[in-house]
């Protein structure tokens, strides 16, 4: 990687903020994979695969950046395995149970948009690291958006109880977007120095998009705000986090220094 | 013209004239190779979640979702013939038809999911690959996509099996251990005796297959036997044994436990079909929504 | 419970620039959007394709396979329509 040289005096700040993405990923994808063999349709078994199988290959591309940059010789197994659950950087809303079909497409919709901004804002990055990985992933993650506006716009517009398990939906995951609008000194000074976008903008941008998708969708919910106090950045997480990393990590802790 | 047609290698389209017994057992074929597709993905899909390893997980990951793919494909195929996706979906959630028996058995360990890459993948490729050569065109296309698609499928597990045995003796023993649990149901894959098939006959003559139960066997057992050696595990049948024509003698699988199968009584055949049921059930709300929203909202744009 | 039955639909894929659609196979979608989008995840997991056609089987049109004597075999009977059926003098580039 030959864009560390130029980014070491942000380190090992840059490297904090990549693992808090690579979180992100990786607790997205391994919930999407519960809904292996119980989607509504086998279409949609492959394409909520599809979305998970994107993710765990977001995970792995940043977690071996973030082991390779870190200098301490772990591998994407031993940051995926090796972490107990204070040590998980990802926000909240990212390990939030799937619940049905329509939490899952609330919960799809206001991350992939959440992911085709942050993306975006990364692939225009002077910083190597977040241009090259920002600008695949963006591409997959306007994918998943059209996958989930596309279901979202069924199940408003499809029954009364569609309609309605829909909003129940988006009202479970509303109380845990705030987060991805906290900006803390990591991302200011981080940004202060230009390496990685600023998330005020992207923040501004995301909530945009995802209230005029809301409204189009016929729903209204209550403006977005930073929560106070300590979230899953900080390793605070909720308290099905810790079966979600149980069930992730137990073949492999089982067996330390074993390859597979 | 179709007894010509079959007699030659040549292939039937679906708007070609077909005895009404063709159609009747293709359709049955079809159907039953499609909800194996579907019903093989619970055991594996369900240690997605705990791969040992991310790139594990995502292997696992792209295998399962191929089967749900290769499922689809083939109610496609199938559809040609008359039947529709729901009829036959209904007939999987009613236990009308049958799927593969051997996703009845369990799959316990991180080994099972390594063995059924190796042996139960390594199976079905050795009975789909004549079927990508079948009468039926429809059927010969979708399997020629799978083949393709598959070939990755038992190489992964052999490559799962090959890091077992070269790690930790636990994984040693694991590996040996789901090689004593799928060794038999895999050797179920290909069917009943040939004496024992009574739809063997037809299904030659009319080149739906290519090859009999029993021959398919004997080349799997071939190469499984050359692959455990590799691997330096052993195959749970002590009469196996290498003969000087290259081909191996072996145990044929317990037919009681076998027929049993076939009655829907394998280990987890309730639980593999009410799981099913229960991920339609539960989706019937989706698809219902799907069908008011095509009512409304498409039929009023079309109408503007 | 619910019979509803999604429409059959035919997918085309282009495996690349400058090659045609073609046919792949067929899926059950209840619109043209979903249709498109199934046949993605089904038909291109593995850069098959850079473009999708998702036609209703309703919609297509063919010829009767009762007819096929009178539709195609007639063509048979004309081989001049083809190069080979021309003597050309050896070594000479036409």
């Amino acid at each position: 990687m030959n864009a560390a040289p130029t980014t070491l005096p942000t380190e090992p700040a840059l490297t904090s903020y990549l693992l808090r993405h690579a979180d992100d990923s990786l607790v997205h994808g391994q919930r999407l994979c519960e809904w292996v063999a119980r989607a509504p349709r086998i279409e949609d078994d492959v394409a909520l695969l599809n979305i998970a199988l994107d993710h765990i290959g977001h995970a792995r591309t940043l977690l071996t950046t973030v082991g390779e940059r870190e200098g301490r010789g772990r591998s994407e197994d031993d940051l995926a395995f090796g972490r107990s659950e204070m040590e998980f950087s990802n926000a909240r809303v990212f390990e939030l149970p799937n619940g049905d079909f329509g939490q899952t497409v609330a919960k799809l919709v206001c991350i992939a948009l959440w992911e085709t901004e942050l993306f975006g804002a990364w692939a225009a990055s002077d910083e190597a690291v977040l241009a090259e990985f920002g600008s695949g992933a963006e591409r997959e993650c306007r994918y998943h958006l059209k996958y989930a506006t596309t279901w979202a716009a069924r199940l408003a517009g499809g029954t009364q109880e569609s309609a309605e398990r829909l909003e129940k939906g988006f009202a479970a995951v509303w109380p845990h977007l705030g987060e991805l609008l906290v900006i803390d000194s990591l991302v200011t000074d981080l940004a202060d120095v230009g390496v990685i976008p600023d998330h005020a903008r992207v923040g501004a941008a995301w909530t945009a998009r995802l209230y005029a998708e809301l409204a189009g969708l016929g729903l209204a919910l209550p403006e977005l705000v930073a929560p106070a106090g300590p979230q899953g950045r900080q390793g605070n997480h909720l308290e099905s986090f810790t079966s979600l990393l149980a069930e992730m990590q137990y073949l492999h802790r089982a067996h330390p220094g074993a390859t597979w | 013209m179709f007894e010509e047609i079959v007699q030659t290698g040549g292939q039937i389209e679906p708007s070609d004239w077909m005895p009404d017994k063709y159609r009747a057992s293709l359709s049955r074929q079809i159907a039953q190779h499609a909800h194996s597709e579907i019903i093989g993905m619970q055991p594996e899909g369900a240690w997605i979640t705990r791969a040992p390893s991310l790139r594990r997980k995502a292997i696992l990951l792209a295998k399962v979702q191929d089967e749900a793919g290769h499922g689809l494909y083939l109610y496609g195929a199938a559809e040609t013939l008359g039947t529709d996706r729901a009829e036959m979906l209904e007939g999987l959630h009613s236990g009308r038809h049958k799927y593969a028996m051997s996703f009845d058995y369990g799959m316990p360990t991180w080994g099972d999911v390594a063995a059924m890459g190796w042996l139960g993948d390594g199976a079905a490729i050795v009975n789909q690959v004549p079927l990508a050569r079948c009468s039926y065109g429809p059927y010969a296309r979708a399997m020629v996509r799978v083949c393709k698609e598959e070939s990755f499928h038992q190489r992964q597990g052999f490559e799962a099996m090959q890091a077992l045995v070269a790690g930790t003796p636990q994984q040693r023993q694991m590996a040996q251990d789901a090689l004593d649990r799928w060794w038999w149901p895999a050797l179920m894959l290909f069917g009943p005796p040939d004496d024992a098939s009574p739809r063997t006959a037809d299904s030659m003559r009319w080149g739906i297959k290519r090859y009999t139960n029993d021959e398919l066997r004997q080349r799997f057992v071939d190469m499984a036997a050359a692959q455990a050696d590799v691997l330096g595990l052993t195959i749970p049948d002590p009469a196996l044994r290498l003969r000087e024509d290259g081909h191996c003698d072996f145990t044929l699988m317990d037919l009681e436990e076998f027929t049993a199968n076939l009655r829907g009584e394998g280990p987890y055949a309730t639980q593999r079909r009410d799981h099913r049921r229960a991920a339609h059930q539960d989706g019937a709300w989706v698809r219902e929504a799907m069908q008011a929203y095509d009512d409304r909202v498409v039929a009023a744009r079309e109408a503007s | 419970m619910s019979t509803y039955t999604e429409p059959l639909w035919e997918v085309f894929v282009r495996p690349a620039r400058g090659l045609s659609h073609m046919h792949v196979g067929s899926l059950r979608a209840s619109d043209a959007e979903m249709a498109v989008l199934s046949a993605r995840d089904l038909y291109t997991r593995r850069s098959e394709g850079v473009s999708i056609w998702a036609v209703r089987s309703t919609d297509i049109a063919s010829s009767d396979p009762a007819e096929r004597g009178e539709f195609f075999e007639t063509a048979a009977t004309k081989p001049y329509r083809h190069a080979s059926h021309y003597h050309v003098p050896d070594g000479l580039n036409l």
